[in-house]
């Protein structure tokens, strides 16, 4: 179909194809379901293959150790997805990795996660991923944002372009506010790693949660910092650092 | 006015469905492959997502994969949580490291090297020691574990801390790990090469699957780990029972078609098999290795007309009938877990199990039916030149998985 520049109808054609287009492009937290589902369902009708009709002609056989299907009661059980979340280890060398904190000098955080590993994930499914995991998560990364933001050794190298050093009246300028956050953003997700729109959309939620924080709070570094942790948690524990 | 809009809306949404996509490609090889992101700093992302750019489609992501493999996180989380439901009954990463996954893990990070084919897992006269860590109690001990759980709770990277040994001839009590002196070192178990068959007769193994019973867990672990089959996979009524055991009762219940129509199906090929690990017993927290067969082998004779174990001879009933099909190679018999594992590692399935797992893990999500052929394209690799170099393996894997991700 040619397009006719000089045609409203074309224009605006066009201009709702392109917002489409950004829209579903974006579009993307959700379990992709393929044609090919394996599925294994239990019913009184089916035949058991191994028992009933023996393969003996070189095919291979059905099944296998089972690690390899997707079995369950519902459908949204069997579907296979390519979306994983971290297990327990991977969140907690994650965590390590992208705040800096050296594990070995940190007890009380080696204690927090000794007493909520259970509640991390186990494996990679996503299908296993449930509320108490994230609680779990969120938990840990309070843990890990509260030693990174109480120690200077930490702190003090921690971001590239905001000084943490401030007070918080000086540090939360608007622009202080979206260097600390891009300086997090860079840290934890990666420089220009996420999709632009995501980036922007968290953006907009963080600046609120600084200016939350920041209501009865004294001017002093004490709630820079305290201001600093709750960014940190937000996102340390947020799907593109836990998520496979 | 309405130009600019235009050419607005073609820049954002081309810049932002692209413009990140390599780093993004990058960033999520990186965590599938060492189950961690990039450390914040290093050039590692920029590596990769330069790799990406520089040859477009699967030999781009490859490249990045083979940068991202080089992460000591590779071996310490992803690959030592993925080995360590293999050495133990309740398959649960929950356990702690030990000379099972240590050995599988240096196995991996050497299989890029001539003459270290990851398949000596299974018959090699291999183990991999961490250092000599400064305390006698945390040194490798054939009847403790403490030497690995030490390894692990120092945190010390596994890519590097890892050296090989013969298994047959490190020392009950070795203080000098890092000492590659070898003459004065004793033999402790009976001569020759004393039972060493890799991971098979590790501590690890010995402790889950020689402990009490009739060490027929041992030969169906070996199946689930290695084969990725369990014995109700392998169930074949049709092949002859002359190896089945005397403790197993030929009219359980009184009904001996139950025998004959269901336990001989998995007993007749396992029992045939299960004499290579008639010698081994966990004994004293240790894998001891006798050289006459182990009393359990011949224990409660429920029949007196079944197979008396006299040795540690073996032969694979499987390798006709049904179970052919898992593309067994070479000599089907022989005596001793060395032999048996050497032919279980040049099977079709052991290659196939591998590169099955291997998409596991990194894909997140079991092979469908599209994947069949990629699967075979890699165990066929894995055996070229008998070099089963499991790097190649998951390098190859991660790259298809994000490939696939984004193009389809």
């Amino acid at each position: 179909m040619k397009i006719n520049f000089n045609n409203k109808a074309g224009w605006k054609v066009l201009s709702i194809a392109m917002l489409l287009g950004v829209f579903f492009t974006f579009n993307q937290c959700v379990v992709q379901q393929y044609d090919s589902v394996v599925t294994k369902i239990n019913s009184d009708t089916e035949v058991d293959p191994y028992h009933s009709d023996p393969i003996t002609n070189g095919e291979t056989l059905p099944g296998g150790s089972g690690e390899f299907e997707e079995t369950g009661s519902t459908e949204v059980a069997r579907l296979i997805t390519d979306v994983g979340v971290k297990d327990f280890e991977e969140i907690y060398v994650t965590f390590q990795i992208l705040t800096g904190v050296n594990i070995s000098n940190e007890g009380t955080l080696r204690n927090v996660y000794s007493d909520i590993v259970s509640q991390l994930p186990f494996d990679n499914s996503i299908k296993n991923f449930g509320t108490a995991n994230q609680i779990a998560i969120i938990k840990l990364a309070s843990e890990f944002c509260h030693s990174t933001f109480n120690k200077s050794v930490y702190y003090n190298i921690f971001f590239n372009n905001f000084n943490i050093g401030q007070t918080s009246n000086n540090a939360f300028s608007n622009n202080g506010k979206m260097m600390m956050i891009q300086d997090m953003i860079n840290r934890f997700w990666g420089s220009n790693v996420q999709p632009i729109n995501v980036e922007e959309n968290a953006k907009t939620e963080l600046n609120i949660l600084i200016d939350d924080l920041l209501v009865g709070l004294n001017n002093s570094t004490t709630t820079t910092r305290t201001v600093a942790k709750g960014v940190c948690t937000s996102l340390l524990s947020s799907a593109p650092v836990t998520m496979l | 006015m309405k130009k600019i809009l235009i050419l607005c809306l073609i820049t954002f949404s081309i810049s932002s469905v692209f413009a990140n996509e390599a780093r993004l490609k990058a960033w999520e090889i990186h965590n599938r492959l060492t189950g961690v992101p990039p450390v914040p700093g290093s050039n590692t992302i920029g590596q990769m997502e330069n790799a990406i750019n520089g040859n477009s489609g699967i030999i781009g992501l490859q490249n990045a994969a083979a940068i991202a493999i080089q992460s000591r996180y590779f071996y310490d989380v992803l690959l030592k949580n993925w080995i360590k439901p293999m050495t133990n009954v309740a398959k649960t990463k929950n356990a702690p490291l030990n000379d099972f996954v240590a050995t599988m893990i240096g196995a991996i990070r050497d299989s890029d090297q001539v003459g270290k084919p990851f398949s000596r897992i299974l018959y090699g006269d291999v183990v991999y020691v961490g250092p000599s860590m400064g305390n006698e109690n945390f040194n490798f001990r054939r009847n403790s574990n403490n030497h690995y759980e030490e390894i692990e709770d120092r945190r010390l990277s596994l890519k590097d801390v890892l050296v090989e040994r013969m298994q047959s001839q490190v020392n009950n009590t070795e203080s000098s790990i890092q000492n590659d002196s070898r003459n004065d070192v004793v033999n402790l178990l009976a001569g020759g090469r004393n039972g060493s068959a890799g991971v098979l007769s590790s501590r690890a193994a010995g402790e889950a699957y020689f402990s009490a019973g009739t060490n027929r867990r041992a030969t169906r672990y070996m199946f689930m780990n290695f084969l990725c089959r369990d014995f109700e996979d392998m169930h074949d009524t049709t092949i002859p029972d002359f190896r089945v055991r005397k403790d197993l009762p030929r009219d359980p219940g009184g009904d001996s078609r139950v025998y004959k129509n269901s336990c001989v199906g998995c007993h007749a090929g396992q029992d045939a098999l299960g004499g290579a690990f008639a010698h081994y017993q966990w004994s004293n927290n240790r894998v001891s290795y006798s050289s006459g067969v182990q009393g359990k082998m011949n224990r409660d004779p429920l029949f007196g007309a079944g197979y008396q174990t006299t040795d540690d001879s073996w032969i694979n009933l499987w390798a006709t009938g049904q179970n052919a099909s898992l593309g067994w190679q070479g000599v089907q018999q022989g005596n001793g877990a060395s032999e048996l594992g050497m032919m279980i590692s040049k099977s079709r399935a052991f290659s196939s199990c591998m590169a099955k797992k291997v998409f596991k893990l990194v894909c997140i999500k079991p092979p469908g039916e599209s994947d069949e052929a990629f699967i075979e394209s890699m165990a066929e690799e894995l055996e070229q030149n008998n070099k089963y170099d499991m790097k190649n393996l998951f390098i190859k894997t991660t790259a298809k998985c994000i490939e696939d991700k984004y193009e389809n």
